[in-house]
């Protein structure tokens, strides 16, 4: 049994981690050709190779220092803050698992959930309004001021898949279209007198109060807060709904095939509907939790690249709830890093999207990722994407 | 392709276990160590990230680094990562991140901070603002400057119309639209004339016409269409490259001209600059490097920066191309006014 | 042309797929290749055709030893195939698609189509097919597509031509018009490799038969062999054909469709005011050619359509305009008409669906979680109860054949109490162990006093089961007539023909 779910799950890594491996091989080549003291090398193979070699390496070490452990903060500050990059990749990874997980609940319901980014906006409204607008006892605060932003967000996801229902829309159109509606409606939020900061003219609302910050995890110097948890509680929500509920069952009948679904009965307006709303709660969440955890004040640009980011997490993580936490907080690590990357080896922050796409890029392209590696079977999730467009 | 997997693996854990990194320049002695915080956007944005960039570089007394931000939820932790490198001065480059860089100050008093287009004040709840010792606010009064291109496109303008559009409706970018619409009121005044302001009107901000960001070029290019057709023949878009679509355009059609904000568009444009009349230039630069100088020279304060045309903070760059069609009088006139402005004669606010 | 297979073997891993095969097909005869599903007729044909390459054996044209290790060596041989899934790109023209993989440039580099153009005529002339070089496939009909696919092989000059399964897709006209071409490709010297599990055409048309079970020949009979015969050595045991009709008794009225009326999306009826009634104990069978509105007068009755008028009363109560699930739990079972589209979600395990309809009733749902042990232990009882062959039930129902996915849909439907059932095509594509499976349990649902309302174009299906039979013609129930009727009545009625007892 033990066995037989450990090799279940070395199949299920198989592909991402091949995709892994080969798109940080293709980085590592690209971050040493694009160095002009390893090109000026060129002409002695030797000395190129090993000038190569050390521009690769130093730029992936300075990704390990920027992610994960940096020994000169131990020097500087105590060991302890040498752990200060892991808390900055999960401070990232945290509302990452959150957007993921929307997106790959949707994946589930057979739903291409574009709109992660406008629910995460309205999380994030939501939360800070609560957040900072109201006073409340100390543990109260912070669970109002998330349930306000996922309430907010859900019904703002949910209508996506009410119009669905009723008017037979795409999802993809209506997430695209509400998206910029999102981003708009956020400057003019920001505008308002009741969000506008006192003292400052520029859109960033006030900070919550003391008693909606959700605590730090590792003391005052490390950023890293319970939100954590909370992604994690929610990957593990969507697991149980997803297997061992009525609800999670007819979100998979209705994505597996609809038609069947609908056949047998089950209403497939109240899973769209429902499904949207789940997904929009998940990604209001992701926007609480980073108003409420790290970035404690509403701004314009509040909801950087998260929803968007959300897309590639959920399909690197295959759709599985335990596969997004991994793959968001790969992001969290790549993107923590690649600002050490960029700092100490003046290797573009920019070479870490790359990588990223060539992860997203041999993910999608198994075939690829098979021919090369002369892999004879491999499940492959190429047909997470197309499904989603069925809808 | 496996080989060159394993030796990369070799390389990397190779190079972990001997800890040998290479530090990244030599640090020469006596220059201060200066890092900016760009805002979002890039280094490349041929705008204000840009300018600072470009300016820090320049700056002989210190040495220069920049860590670029995907969204607000990078400053923070870019600001960190400066202050845990051993940054002498930090400089946050755009109001977006004046926040953090404050917070960061109030915790780190020894380190020396700037940022640009804010006072970089630590204010509560009632506006009560104050200053905070080692953080300088680099601002500019470049309404000035744009008093003055305003003067000059109403007395290019053949219709009798010229137009302004901005990015956001942010008190950096309508500071710009004002000082224009200003320029264009004066010279109707002294000449007796009624040219039109469109996209703007300092008494009714709300009517102001704006795209909403600072990258959607498509939509830029559409609003300056509109323009065009509703007469104008001289247009300022404020949003550092959000006009580029607009300009290259309008260099084929010849419909209109075009005033650039920020840094002179002749040097930084590709295309488009045959139709660029002039630039209401804000030297960032200039500020950031005389801040470097000021720490480099133990003189740092905390009192502001203020870009004016006295001292060459703001300024309206040359004609370039089209030199020979301003007229003689014209440019005279403005020389005037900028003369004017500088000696306090002139207010343009 | 002969063509001679030799010793043919196959392994899929330790499952034999084609043991030992010998045949020999002559000029200018038919040979029908009769087997179930599965027993290894289309990878034997596939390695004929030189998609598969056989383990050991050999192929022999006109005596000699010939070499097919893929399509273009097989088409150079003059062996042609004729697909089951038409291999035709759907929005070109017919001669678009002949040319397609055989693209002549002209000046300019300008695609030569004329060629194609004549040819087809040509083709068409010959066999008397009206077939519109210039026609877009899609807009065709599925028997002209197939012919299509048959003049594209004759283009090419096949002497030898594989039908895999052509007559699954078509309508009983169709069926007849495609046997009519064989004979007549057979009249002009091309040899025809039929395959099958259809008793009555392999009967009508065939020269030769052979007949496969499990990989393995088990006979090379002729025609004259009866069908029960045939049946028996395909299956391999005595197979009823047609199920006795015991007496049984017939009841009062169960489902009612008073001037039923059902629209397409356009507003356009696509079933015309019907009226008919069902008793309990009764099979009445709605036959018909493929789309004359039976598809969706089947879904209209479990309102899966979305513009019905008229009324549906299922023991007095109304339920049209009530929602599916108001229709299902009322008392109606359905077997829809594609069990891979509509009536299963293929990557769902057997036990999941067999609760496709249950899973949030008791016992399989305890608050708002799936009782999963409830689930499995069902599961079971319903895989023995009902026959499902697998190796598991928490296998992926995509992994089963034909006949044991139908097994799951019937299984699910007469999970609920059942009142009427309504089965729409519901032994299409299967194999003959199947369809007398399917046809016991509809009698069995009648004897036990059910209505049931069979949806079904097969004539011999309508005839064997049905107590009464109406046909649909154009979305009109032309008439409703005993099943003591003859195939030939009611073949005119199908084609449109009423009958005199309706127009007196």
């Amino acid at each position: 049994m033990m066995r037989n779910s450990l090799s279940k799950f070395g199949q299920a890594i198989k592909l991402p981690g091949l995709s892994f491996g080969l798109a940080f091989t293709l980085t590592g080549f690209i971050i040493a050709f694009s160095d002009s003291k390893v090109l000026s090398k060129i002409g002695s193979p030797l000395e190129f190779i090993k000038s190569a070699g050390a521009t690769a390496g130093n730029a992936y070490l300075a990704l390990f220092q920027g992610s994960i452990f940096d020994i000169n903060l131990t020097k500087s500050h105590n060991f302890f803050q040498g752990f200060y990059p892991l808390s900055e990749t999960i401070v990232i990874a945290t509302p990452l698992i959150l957007t993921g997980l929307s997106v790959a609940l949707a994946f589930k319901s057979g739903l291409f959930n574009i709109g992660a980014q406008g629910q995460f906006i309205f999380g994030a409204i939501g939360a800070s309004y609560v957040g900072f607008h109201f006073h409340l006892p100390l543990v109260i605060h912070v669970i109002a001021a998330a349930l306000a932003g996922m309430a907010l967000a859900s019904i703002w996801g949910g209508a996506v898949g009410l119009l669905k229902a009723k008017t037979g829309a795409h999802e993809v159109i209506l997430t695209i279209m509400m998206n910029y509606i999102a981003g708009y409606f956020i400057l003019w939020t920001l505008k308002t007198s009741q969000f506008l900061r006192p003292g400052r003219i520029d859109p960033i609302a006030p900070e919550v109060n003391q008693s909606a910050r959700l605590p730090l995890l590792a003391g005052a110097n490390l950023r890293i807060h319970a939100g954590i948890f909370i992604a994690l509680a929610a990957a593990l929500f969507v697991w149980w709904l997803l297997t061992k509920t009525t609800i999670g069952y007819k979100f998979r009948a209705v994505g597996a095939n609809g038609q069947a679904a609908k056949t047998a009965g089950i209403s497939v307006p109240f899973v769209l509907t429902a499904t949207m709303a789940i997904c929009g709660a998940l990604a209001g969440l992701g926007g609480a939790v980073q108003v409420l955890g790290s970035e404690h004040a509403l701004n314009a640009d509040i909801a950087g690249s998260f929803g968007f980011d959300a897309i590639t997490v959920a399909l690197l993580g295959r759709a599985q709830p335990l596969g997004t936490v991994f793959a968001a907080l790969l992001f969290g690590a790549l993107h923590a890093g690649g600002r050490t990357m960029q700092s100490n080896t003046g290797v573009p922050l920019d070479i870490v999207l790359v990588t990223q796409a060539l992860i997203v890029l041999f993910i999608a392209a198994p075939t690829f990722v098979r021919f090369i590696f002369r892999l004879k079977k491999l499940n492959s999730s190429a047909g997470l994407t197309s499904k989603g467009w069925n809808g | 392709m496996k080989k060159p997997l394993k030796l990369m693996a070799v390389v990397a854990s190779l190079t972990l276990i001997t800890g040998v990194a290479v530090a990244p320049a030599s640090q020469a002695a006596g220059k201060v160590k200066l890092c900016l915080a760009l805002d979002t956007g890039g280094v490349d944005d041929r705008s204000f990230n840009e300018g600072a960039w470009k300016g820090a570089q320049a700056s002989l007394v210190s040495n220069a680094e920049y860590l670029p931000a995907t969204s607000s939820a990078d400053f923070a932790p870019n600001i960190k990562k400066f202050v845990d490198k051993g940054c002498e001065l930090i400089v946050g480059v755009g109001f977006a991140i004046s926040a953090e860089i404050v917070k960061s100050a109030k915790a780190n008093p020894k380190i020396k901070y700037a940022v640009v287009d804010d006072a970089g004040q630590d204010c509560d709840a009632n506006w009560n603002c104050k200053d905070v010792p080692n953080v300088k606010g680099l601002t500019f009064q470049t309404d000035e400057a744009a008093f003055m291109a305003g003067y000059l496109a109403a007395g290019m303008s053949k219709t009798g119309k010229v137009a302004t559009y901005g990015g956001a409706p942010y008190p950096t970018v309508t500071i710009f639209m004002d000082g224009f619409a200003r320029g264009v009121a004066h010279y109707n005044k002294l000449k007796g004339k009624s040219v039109q302001v469109l996209g703007w009107d300092p008494a009714n901000p709300k009517s102001g016409t704006f795209v909403g960001n600072f990258s959607d070029q498509a939509k830029a290019l559409t609003i300056s269409k509109g323009f065009e057709q509703q007469g104008a023949d001289i247009i300022l878009p404020v949003g550092g490259i959000l006009g580029a679509s607009y300009a290259a355009e309008s260099e084929k059609s010849k419909k209109s001209l075009t005033i650039w904000v920020d840094s002179d568009a002749y040097n930084t444009l590709t295309a488009g600059k045959s139709i660029i009349l002039s630039t209401v230039v804000k030297e960032i630069g200039a500020s950031i490097k005389s801040v470097a100088k000021d720490v480099a020279d133990k003189k740092f304060t905390a009192s502001k920066y203020v870009g004016t045309l006295k001292n060459k903070g703001v300024s309206l760059a040359p004609y370039h191309d089209l030199s020979g069609q301003v007229p003689g009088t014209l440019k005279n006139e403005i020389r005037a006014i900028r003369d004017s402005i500088i000696a306090g004669k002139l207010k343009v606010n | 042309m002969s063509l001679e297979l030799r010793g043919i073997t196959k392994t899929f891993g330790s499952f034999i797929a084609n043991d030992e095969i010998n045949l020999r097909v002559e000029t200018g005869q038919i040979h029908a290749i009769l087997g179930e599903n599965g027993a290894g007729k289309s990878t034997l044909m596939n390695i004929v055709y030189g998609l598969l390459k056989a383990d050991s054996g050999e192929l022999l044209v006109d005596e000699k030893i010939i070499n097919i290790s893929e399509p273009s060596d097989a088409l150079s041989a003059g062996i042609g195939m004729v697909h089951q899934h038409f291999m035709l790109i759907p929005v070109f023209t017919v001669a678009e698609n002949i040319v397609l993989g055989h693209e002549k440039t002209g000046k300019f580099g300008a695609l030569d189509i004329e060629t194609a153009r004549s040819a087809i005529r040509e083709v068409s002339k010959d066999f008397g097919f009206e077939v519109d070089p210039d026609a877009i496939v899609e807009t065709l009909p599925v028997g002209i597509q197939q012919k299509v696919e048959i003049i594209r092989a004759l283009i090419y000059e096949a002497k030898v031509l594989i039908l895999d399964e052509p007559t699954a897709v078509l309508t009983p006209q169709e069926t007849d018009e495609l046997l009519k071409t064989m004979r007549e490709l057979k009249a002009k010297g091309t040899s025809i490799i039929f395959i099958t599990h259809k008793l009555r055409e392999v009967r009508e048309v065939a020269d030769q038969i052979t007949i496969i079970r499990r990989g393995k020949v088990v006979g090379a009979v002729s025609p004259q062999t009866s069908e029960g015969e045939l049946a028996s050595l395909m299956v391999g045991r005595t197979v009823d054909l047609a199920p006795e009709k015991i007496k049984h008794k017939v009841g009062e009225p169960i489902l009612v469709a008073k001037d039923l009326t059902v629209r397409d999306a356009l507003g356009n009826a696509v079933v015309k005011k019907v009226n008919f009634h069902v008793n309990e104990g009764e099979v009445l069978a709605v036959a018909g050619v493929q789309g004359n509105g039976q598809s969706e007068l089947a879904r209209a009755l479990i309102n899966l359509e979305d513009h019905v008028e008229g009324s549906i009363l299922l023991g007095g109560n109304e339920l049209r305009g009530k929602s599916i699930y108001a229709s299902l739990h009322a008392g109606i079972a359905f077997i829809p008409e594609s069990r891979e589209l509509d009536g299963l979600v293929g990557s769902f395990s057997i036990a999941e669906n067999l609760i496709l309809d249950l899973h949030d009733q008791a016992p399989y749902t305890k608050g708002i979680t799936l009782s999963a042990g409830v689930v499995l232990a069902e599961a079971e009882k319903k895989v023995k109860e009902f026959d499902i062959r697998s190796q598991s039930v928490s296998d992926a129902v995509s992994t089963l054949s034909g006949g044991n996915k139908q097994k799951v849909v019937i299984a699910r439907e007469l999970s609920r109490p059942v009142k009427v059932l309504v089965a729409s095509q519901p032994t299409r594509g299967l194999d003959v162990g199947s369809i007398e499976f399917v046809h016991e349990r509809i009698l069995a649902e009648r004897d036990a006093g059910r209505g049931v309302i069979l949806f079904s174009t097969e004539l011999d299906e309508v005839m064997a089961l049905a107590d009464r039979i109406a046909v649909m013609y154009r979305g009109e129930i032309l008439d409703i007539v005993d099943s003591k009727v003859t195939r030939e009545e009611l073949g005119l009625l199908m084609a449109g023909v009423a009958s005199k007892k309706a127009s007196a």
